[in-house]
């Protein structure tokens, strides 16, 4: 009897996604409006373009099938599939960062944030400042007081 | 405020930065300091705001191992940055969740490490570490004894204490020890290289009401431990490789699962009915001393031993095993020179009837567990 309910979500630029209520559900931010019945159709998504909403779609279809897959998706696979994933600019990155948390979508924003910290990691500041155009307007003397104030963190 | 458009990170929201620097270790959120005004603010509120600290500065270990004349200054320097994360934290009204220390720290370092202990418990800790391996294995090899964890140190002349007082009686201890109130709060507790005594971590048991998990590695001069009571609200228990600890007793309790890591010690085991998992790790009179004693427990389903094979420790395997009837894993694991048969082993299977796993693990030419061993040949003169 269970008839695969769809709904429609319209991104911030218009566009609208017929997607499986399942997979929509993701976003606990959509569950909620459901269930409260204050979702309206089609359920319109603020902040989040049609391209970075394509991917979030994408991204719970994948991990929605695998959990319901006969033969179980390997966790190996589903990690691959992640890793290949993220595999983006950092603008749409971040987008996706905003969007996972802004849904939320908490393996998401795991995901993200996570690749995020593995891009932090291992890097001197300058490297990171470089890494995510980050611009130091600290004085010569400022950054060095915060240096010594936390020369422990430093090698 | 105004940030390079190109510069998406420093414009998320907090929330998810500080998620962010929270899949960092404490250093390199630290370090996250320097890259900007924002950053500074940023990273500042977030080490004041952790609820896990988790004092990990493995490199500097590393250091120490590879240049031994540097340790006291790494020591020191170690020490500078816990006592300044220690004082940050200090001001707010937040409890913690845990609390790490992992350095080759010892006796020279003690009014810190109490200092630490205070604070964490102060905050109500649920996870408390503490794992002081030295870098060299060899004993004292600078001359400086372990740190030792007194009464002193978890005492505590608050007037939340007052009301413990009456509670300590009815456990027959005397009211004039006010136990610090954080013991109300701890969950786990785990000892690496700490001196302590078994009469203190009886009286620590009786006075933490939700301790579930506790560790006893390499507790110097422990020589007798008593676990026992239904008060007890215990679940894990590891004692490992304390080589002064004649005797261990275990008992009238809801402990699911042990761990032991010894020799000599002699070990009792009684009225432990949810008792799970037991892992023993030592020499092979685990066969003839200790399974007999698992055979009275009714909810024993898993089992690891571990014991050295070489000759002429074969001779010592009894001829016949008690049943181990509600066994259903087995773990083997043994350390040998590939010269005696393993068969006389199969008598370890044979005492669990109704085994439905089994691994058998040989480590050849014995390399684990190398102090142990030289103690074990000794054994056999």
């Amino acid at each position: 009897m269970a008839t695969s309910r769809k709904v429609t979500l319209l991104s911030s630029d218009g566009e609208s996604f017929e997607v499986e209520q399942s997979v929509a559900v993701e976003s606990i931010t959509i569950k909620d409006s459901i269930e409260e019945g204050s979702a309206g159709n089609p359920i319109p998504v603020p902040k989040v373009n049609s391209k970075i909403l394509a991917k979030v779609i994408e991204y719970c279809k994948k991990h929605v099938e695998s959990a319901k897959a006969e033969d179980r998706v390997d966790d190996e696979d589903l990690v691959a599939w992640d890793a290949d994933f993220v595999k983006v600019d950092q603008a749409t990155l971040f987008d996706l960062i905003r969007a996972a948390n802004f849904l939320n979508i908490k393996s998401l924003l795991d995901l993200t944030c996570q690749t995020v910290a593995d891009m932090i990691k291992g890097k001197t500041p300058e490297e990171k400042r470089k890494t995510f155009t980050i611009r130091n307007d600290f004085t010569p003397e400022e950054e060095e007081e915060v240096r010594r104030e936390n020369q422990w963190a430093f090698e | 405020m105004k940030l390079n458009p190109k510069d998406r990170i420093s414009s998320l929201p907090e929330d998810v930065i500080g998620y962010i620097l929270s899949l960092l270790t404490l250093r390199e959120a630290q370090a996250t300091c320097l890259l900007s005004k924002r950053w500074r603010q940023l990273s500042t509120r977030h080490v004041t705001n952790l609820d896990y600290l988790d004092f990990d500065w493995s490199d500097l270990l590393r250091g120490m191992k590879a240049n031994p004349e540097i340790a006291e200054k790494e020591r020191a320097r170690y020490v500078e940055w816990v006592d300044n994360v220690v004082h940050c934290q200090s001001g707010r009204d937040h409890t913690l969740h845990g609390f790490t220390i992992c350095f080759d720290l010892n006796f020279s370092c003690k009014s810190h490490i109490d200092r630490w202990i205070k604070f964490a418990l102060a905050k109500r800790v649920k996870v408390l570490h503490l794992n002081f391996e030295p870098v060299y294995k060899e004993d004292l090899i600078d001359g400086c004894l372990p740190y030792p964890l007194g009464h002193e140190t978890i005492m505590d002349a608050d007037v939340g204490c007052l009301q413990q007082s009456s509670d300590l009686s009815k456990v027959g201890l005397s009211p004039s020890i006010p136990w610090h109130v954080g013991f109300r709060y701890l969950e786990e507790l785990h000892l690496k290289r700490v001196i302590v005594d078994g009469k203190l971590i009886e009286q620590l048991l009786a006075n933490s009401p939700v301790l579930e998990r506790l560790t006893l590695d390499d507790a110097r001069t422990l020589n007798r431990l008593r676990v026992a009571g239904q008060s007890l609200k215990l679940k894990y228990l590891c004692v490992a490789c304390c080589f002064d600890l004649e005797c261990i007793e275990i008992c009238d309790m809801d402990l699911v699962s042990f761990t032991f890591v010894g020799l000599y010690s002699l070990l009792s085991m009684d009225k432990l009915p949810q008792l799970h998992e037991v892992s023993l790790s030592g020499c092979i009179s685990i066969l003839r001393n200790d399974l007999p004693q698992l055979s009275s427990l009714p909810c024993l389903q898993i089992l690891e031993l571990e014991f050295d094979y070489s000759h002429p420790a074969h001779l010592a395997i009894p001829s016949e095993l008690p049943k181990l009837t509600s066994v259903k894993q087995l773990k083997l694991r043994v350390g040998g020179s590939g010269d005696i048969s393993l068969l006389p082993l199969t008598i370890v299977i044979e005492a669990c009837p109704y085994l439905r796993s089994f691994v058998f693990e040989y480590l050849l030419d014995a390399t684990i567990r190398v102090e142990m061993f030289s103690f074990a040949s000794s054994f056999f003169h």
